[in-house]
């Protein structure tokens, strides 16, 4: 025992010495997370080093029409979440390397002046180690590590979330943009007929009613753009927020068409299995199962040590010295430790719980996305293999019609907005089929769905 | 030329009238006004303008005819055709001619979907004979062959329609002339002898068969199911007596209006009227379900318009109740119509001329299997009209079978411009189109 207590002493004074000097591997930390970021994302998920260059890319980024792939490098080097989230890590990071290290030794002085009544001066000292700090420090390491690899998942998890946010933003500032081109196409049809109206009138040729008729549609089709123009500059500035601009940032350009939609077919079991294997933040709760159970295990098997400590004891009394060795151990009279096993094993099921809500949860999403994916690319087609062409050659057969006078341009006008309307429509199924390709890949942790090209 | 061997070989007594009528098919009207009816009619035949004649042959002492009644594809003009109904293979079917005492047995044969019968207009005959479905008769039966006999006791121009069904029937084009001559020759003897019917169909604009639950409003207005300019023209030989028989079976009366020619009104399907009741006309109301006998001699050389003077009847399918585009600036809008409607031609502004300019020059859209609805183009230019509209052409030296070409009139005297010529006017009128 005297052995053992003597090595124990050693061991810390060794490691006090050794690791007095080194520094809180934030760095790392966050390299190892834009390790577990890179799986999904590829060489997106390659950092600038520093501030400097990362302006300038965002200089460059933001000169040129901004697609998908360029809002979500924006959003990383700017979004303030992301900033927060990289903090974030290095707080935990900081913890986990202070609950890795042995608590500082305690050195206790004591000086007693003699008193007028006699007495010589005395002088105590005490250096104490807290034993079981000592005898806890591997299998806290051990669940620390584990806890470190879990903040990680979580930080990869949270910039993938952001990535996916950032692409939802884009999807619906680039289609409200298309929306509103078709809406400025239709309104011109309208205003056009009502100016058109206005020339029969003065001609003579209709009366006021069929006059306002047309001058009523015109205003109509007015007041539909500018909601579209609302709802066009709302995504826009929703967009700008989640990558993080500000006022003087430039004005944001985007991309006049959305990509085309492509037919994809999937295995829903294959998926849930890949989705399983893939998420960071199951990984991430997985990982905090495995962090809990560790530590439930260490506080069972030391749930009698308590808090138990030695100290080295030195006294200078007169010209006598001595020195000599204390220890103390807290007798595990009232407490066996029961309420810390009782708490680390509901943390370990809470853990748990949160593992299985997670898997509920992604297979229920997989299943909803794949429908919605199937459902707005059939639409998708529709739109253009079907209702956009059938519109087109209405308003071809009705121009020939208009050119035997047999049909008036107001109707054909009229035709020509539906005509239109139905380009509306694809654009609206375009976005839910982007939007669902982006909903499935966050249920699956997929590598990102880039729409890139445009159509 | 279709002379039948069985023809000859049964025709004692009968080879003047069997002789087959001149072929007018125009098959193949071109855009310039149509093919002509070429050959001068056998005294005692008609012309059928686009028609023929139906040949007969001598069975147990009556002219035996055969009439088949079905349904067929029929072209109004190049660029429109319809699914139609109609008696051997044409609308209107084939001209019964016969001569005024003759025991006739026309056989009847229902080809169509739905039973049929055949009323014969304005001849006299027994009631069992007068072929009104469920009245005087049962219904011809699909794929049935029924007979008719009767002996003609009259002569003068009259008609064949169905009597069953005939809203749908004849909107179809069932219906067929039924001509009786006389034993003696009228005089003065005409030389030439044209017939037609007058029609109208509810040929929607790119549609391909006609709407029988039209009353009014009519696309397409038919000499023999035929609109300008593939109707044949009369074409005759100056100072030769003509005689024009129209019979009406559309939907309006129809004021048929001849030019350069004054004509006495000679008969009606009441028969020959006598002399002193004739009267000089230039324009003769045919009235629904009549038909008229008009004749004249043909003193006047040049081109003829011969026409229904109900302008909406010489012009081919328009829309009705379209805003009226005359007299819109639509320059104005000019720029942004065509951005947003690349194949439409907005016109009509100064009136319906430049349409009828496009639309014979081939330069203009419209809808499939629909004609323009004013078209054809003569030596100065679009005529521009279409339906109930054809020419007669009267010419010293026409030649039988010889296209007369447009009338040059070198030494007749000519409508002249007196002003400079108006810059507006880029279009070249001066070429004579052929
Ligand atoms: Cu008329």
């Amino acid at each position: 025992m005297k052995f053992r207590l003597l090595s124990v002493i050693t061991a810390a004074a060794t490691l006090g010495v050794s690791s007095g000097c080194s520094t809180v591997p934030v760095q790392s930390s966050r390299q190892q997370a834009q390790a577990l970021l890179q799986r999904s994302a590829g060489t997106l998920a390659q950092f600038p080093d520093n501030a400097e260059a990362a302006e300038n890319e965002l200089r460059t980024l933001l000169a040129a029409p901004l697609d998908a792939t360029a809002a979500i490098r924006v959003a990383w080097l700017r979004n303030a979440d992301a900033q927060a989230a990289c903090a974030q890590l290095g707080i935990s990071t900081a913890d986990i390397f202070a609950a890795s290290r042995p608590a500082n030794p305690q050195l206790g002085l004591a000086w007693l002046w003699p008193s007028p009544h006699g007495g010589d001066r005395k002088l105590d000292g005490t250096l104490g180690f807290s034993l079981d700090d000592l005898i806890r420090l591997p299998s806290r390491r051990q669940y620390g590590a584990v806890e470190l690899r879990a903040a990680q998942q979580q930080l990869a998890a949270k910039l993938y979330a952001l990535a996916l946010d950032t692409l939802d933003a884009w999807l619906e500032a680039a289609a409200s943009q298309q929306r509103l081109s078709v809406r400025r196409a239709i309104a011109e049809s309208a205003q056009t007929a009502a100016e058109l109206a206005e020339q029969y009138r003065l001609a003579g040729n209709i009366n006021a009613v069929e006059t306002a008729l047309q001058a009523a549609a015109g205003t109509e089709a007015a007041l539909s753009l500018s909601r579209s123009e609302r709802d066009a500059s709302r995504s826009r500035s929703r967009l700008r927020q989640i990558l993080g601009l500000t006022a003087t940032d430039p004005a944001l350009q985007l991309p006049t068409n959305l990509p085309a939609a492509e037919a994809l077919t999937f295995e829903a079991q294959q998926l849930h299995a890949e989705a399983r294997s893939q998420r960071l933040d199951l990984a991430a709760a997985r990982s905090e199962v495995e962090s809990v159970s560790l530590r439930l295990a260490a506080t069972r098997r030391f749930r009698l040590l308590g808090g138990s400590a030695v100290s080295v004891l030195g006294e200078q009394e007169g010209d006598s010295r001595r020195t000599g060795i204390g220890a103390g151990i807290e007798l595990p009279l009232f407490s066996q430790g029961q309420s810390a096993v009782a708490r680390a094993t509901a943390e370990l099921q809470l853990a748990e719980a949160h593992v299985r809500q997670l898997e509920v949860s992604i297979d229920a999403e997989v299943d909803a996305q794949l429908e919605q994916l199937a459902r707005a690319y059939d639409e998708y087609r529709q739109y253009r293999e079907r209702l956009i062409p059938q519109r087109e050659s209405i308003v071809a057969r009705l121009s020939e019609q208009a050119n035997f006078m047999l049909t008036g341009p107001f109707e054909l006008l009229l035709a020509r907005q539906q005509s239109y309307s139905a380009y509306e429509g694809a654009v609206d199924a375009l976005q839910s089929w982007w939007q669902s390709r982006v909903a499935l890949a966050r249920a699956l942790g997929a590598p990102l769905p880039m729409p890139v090209r445009g159509n | 030329m279709h002379v039948s061997r069985r023809n000859l070989l049964m025709g004692a007594g009968v080879a003047v009238t069997a002789l087959p009528p001149g072929k007018t098919d125009g098959a193949q009207a071109p855009a310039t006004p149509g093919t002509a009816a070429t050959t001068q009619t056998t005294p005692g035949r008609v012309t059928t303008l686009n028609g023929r004649s139906l040949d007969w042959r001598m069975v147990d002492g009556a002219k035996e005819y055969h009439l088949i009644a079905s349904e067929f594809e029929h072209e109004f003009a190049p660029g429109c055709k319809a699914r139609c109904w109609g008696y051997n293979g044409s609308t209107p079917g084939p001209t019964i001619e016969a001569v005024e005492g003759d025991r006739v047995r026309i056989l009847v044969t229902n080809n169509l979907p739905e039973p049929t019968s055949v009323h014969w207009h304005g001849i006299l005959l027994p009631n069992g004979m007068d072929g009104v479905s469920g009245l005087t008769q049962p219904p011809i039966g699909v794929g049935e062959t029924w007979a008719y006999e009767f002996t003609l006791r009259q002569n003068g121009t009259y008609l064949y329609h169905p009597h069953a069904d005939e809203m749908t029937q004849m909107a179809f084009g069932m219906m067929g002339l039924f001509i009786v001559h006389p034993r003696i020759q009228h005089q003065p003897v005409c030389q030439r002898d044209f017939a037609f019917i007058l029609h109208n169909y509810a040929l929607r604009p790119g549609s391909y068969r006609p709407d029988p639950s039209v009353m009014t409003d009519f696309d397409l207005w038919t000499f023999n199911s035929k609109v300008f300019p593939a109707i044949d023209m009369l074409n005759v030989r100056l100072g030769e007596r003509v005689r024009i028989r129209i019979a009406n079976l559309s939907m309006f009366n129809h004021p048929i209006h001849l030019h350069g020619h004054r004509f006495m009104v000679t008969g009606s399907d009441g028969g020959r009227w006598p002399q002193v009741s004739w009267r000089p006309e230039v324009t003769e109301i045919v009235g629904v379900g009549q038909t008229r006998d008009l004749e004249f001699v043909a003193d006047n050389p040049g081109d003829w318009a011969l026409h229904c003077h109900m302008s909406h009847h010489t012009m081919n399918a328009m829309g009705h109740g379209i805003p009226n585009p005359v007299g819109v600036a639509q320059a104005a809008l000019a720029d942004r119509l065509g951005a947003l409607l690349p194949d439409y031609q907005p016109m009509g502004g100064n009136g319906m001329y430049e349409h009828a300019e496009h639309a014979s020059m081939g330069h203009m859209q419209g809808p499939e299997n629909t004609l323009p609805m004013a078209m054809g183009r003569g030596p100065f230019g679009p005529i521009g009209m279409g339906g109930m509209m054809t020419l007669l052409r009267v010419r010293p030296d026409y030649r039988d079978g010889v296209d007369p070409g447009w009338y040059s009139g070198d030494q007749q005297p000519r409508a002249r411009r007196i002003t400079a010529r108006s810059e507006a006017d880029e279009t070249d009128h001066s070429s004579h189109h052929r």
